[in-house]
């Protein structure tokens, strides 16, 4: 039976492919198929090549423009994304470098602005006249001179340490304290104050030397310091300006002085 | 590639005549359709469609839009012409379903049985109407097959089937066709023809 299907199979096969005597008995059917055309199969062949050949030659012309038309498209926007992708690329690496975003990247730790300049110029002068009798107290003669220009402003701090009597004190602390009581001096106050401090009136001599010996301690400070320069609360006594160019903007604050004891040394590195 | 060739040149076209008609040369567009026409109105009667010609004609204007899609070889434009010409039969078929017309021929009485004997095959129409008598689907896959001279393979590309199924039934079909010529003489078998087409794509 499997036989017999296989071999009417094959049958087929060999009928399908163009035999017609593979299987007996569709001679007739496979000849009728496969004959020669009609005449009426082949009527209206003028009208069908006649729309054929119109509709072939409008559309390959059509095909073409629509091409070239594309082909600009694809080129006018390979331009506009070209030219988007710039403007806007191009504005966020500006806005970066703008606000500073990109430092790190850079490497630029500080950043100053092109048009700011700043110029500290101390003159600390101090002159200790140790009395020739030993009677009369020590005279003290504070003389400073600070110019701050920032950013185009201009100060001048003058010296205003010098209202309250040296004489009238009975001891350093006694005259940094008249100082710090002594209201006349409003708007130099803490300055004031600073300078008395740092004065030598009441002072025995060899307290002066002690303090000049402390000023070589001082620079060590400067040394173990400098990474906490920039903690600036100025609520204490006294604003160190030793090692710290920013500070000098904070000289209006609540302090009660600078500590200007090395800023002679500051401008040398400075320059 | 062999078969390609010879289906080619059964075709009576080469590459020279598909070039010159994708160029608009009325010659060549004449040549092509001289050689596939018949073939294409009995492929569509076969389907049984209504209106063969105008379906015809729907599918060689398609083909002049379609033909710059494609290279030179006339196996694909042979491709094409069946592809579309598949595609437009059944349009037509569901627009009759639509909007049934129903012919003089039709209105036959109730009683009388689907099968009739089947006489000896004088002509193309008769083998056709024979063809008509098998499933949609199968009476397809004979057309393609025999009144074409696709292979199984060419068939596949077009109906999306598989070649070993296209080959049972393109077998089976004969079978039906070998038991229709044979009960001439009988009245006891019968193949019936279904009522609505079953053609996968409706």
């Amino acid at each position: 039976m499997t036989e017999d299907f296989d071999t009417q199979g094959a049958a087929f096969d060999r009928f399908l492919e163009g035999d017609p005597t593979a299987v007996p008995g569709l001679e007739a059917f496979d000849r009728a198929l496969r004959s020669q055309a009609t005449a009426a199969e082949l009527v209206g062949e003028h009208t069908v090549v006649t729309l054929m050949s119109a509709a072939i030659v409008v559309q390959p012309a059509s095909l073409l423009d629509r091409g070239h038309i594309m082909l600009n498209k694809l080129k006018t926007r390979a331009a506009v994304l070209t030219f988007a992708g710039t403007l806007v690329f191009g504005g966020a690496a500006y806005a970066a470098t703008a606000t500073g975003a990109l430092d790190p990247i850079l490497g630029n730790d500080t950043k100053a602005p092109a048009d700011t300049t700043t110029t500290v110029g101390d003159t600390t002068t101090t002159a200790v006249a140790t009395p020739t009798t030993g009677d009369a107290a020590p005279t003290t003669t504070t003389s400073d001179t600070t110019d701050t220009t920032v950013a185009g402003v201009t100060t001048t701090t003058g010296d205003g340490g010098g209202d309250t009597e040296c004489d009238d004190a009975a001891n350093h602390g006694d005259y940094v304290s008249g100082v710090a009581h002594d209201k006349d001096g409003e708007s130099n106050h803490g300055k004031a104050v600073s300078e008395a401090a740092k004065s030598d009136c009441g002072k025995e001599s060899d307290d002066v030397d002690d303090d000049s010996d402390d000023s070589d301690d001082s620079d060590d400070s400067d040394d173990e310091g400098s990474g906490s320069s920039n903690n600036n609360s100025n609520h204490g006594h006294g604003n160190d300006t030793r090692n710290n160019e920013g500070n000098q903007q904070n000289n209006g604050n609540h302090g009660h002085g600078n500590d200007k004891r090395n800023n002679e040394g500051n401008q040398q590195n400075n320059d | 590639m062999a078969n390609e060739d010879t289906g080619a040149a059964a075709l009576g076209l080469d590459t020279d005549i598909i070039a010159s008609a994708r160029c608009g040369d009325r010659n060549a567009l004449g040549t092509i359709w001289r050689a596939l026409n018949p073939k294409l109105l009995r492929f569509i009667r076969t389907l049984g469609v209504q209106e063969p010609d105008d379906v015809a004609s729907q599918v060689w204007l398609e083909i002049a839009r379609n033909l710059h899609r494609l290279d030179d070889d006339p196996i694909r434009v042979r491709g094409l012409l069946f592809t579309i010409a598949r595609r437009r039969c059944t349009d037509a078929h569901r627009r009759s379903l639509r909007r049934p017309q129903q012919s003089l021929d039709a209105l036959r009485p109730t009683d009388v049985p689907t099968w009739q004997p089947i006489g000896d095959i004088a002509s193309t129409l008769d083998a056709e109407a024979l063809l008509r008598r098998l499933a949609p689907d199968i009476a397809e896959l004979i057309a393609l097959r025999v009144i074409v001279g696709m292979s199984n393979a060419e068939i596949a590309a077009i109906t999306g089937k598989s070649e070993g199924a296209i080959r049972v039934a393109t077998h089976r079909g004969l079978r039906q066709i070998q038991a229709l010529l044979d009960s001439s003489s009988s009245e006891q078998l019968s193949v019936t023809k279904p009522d609505a087409p079953a053609m996968d794509q409706l």
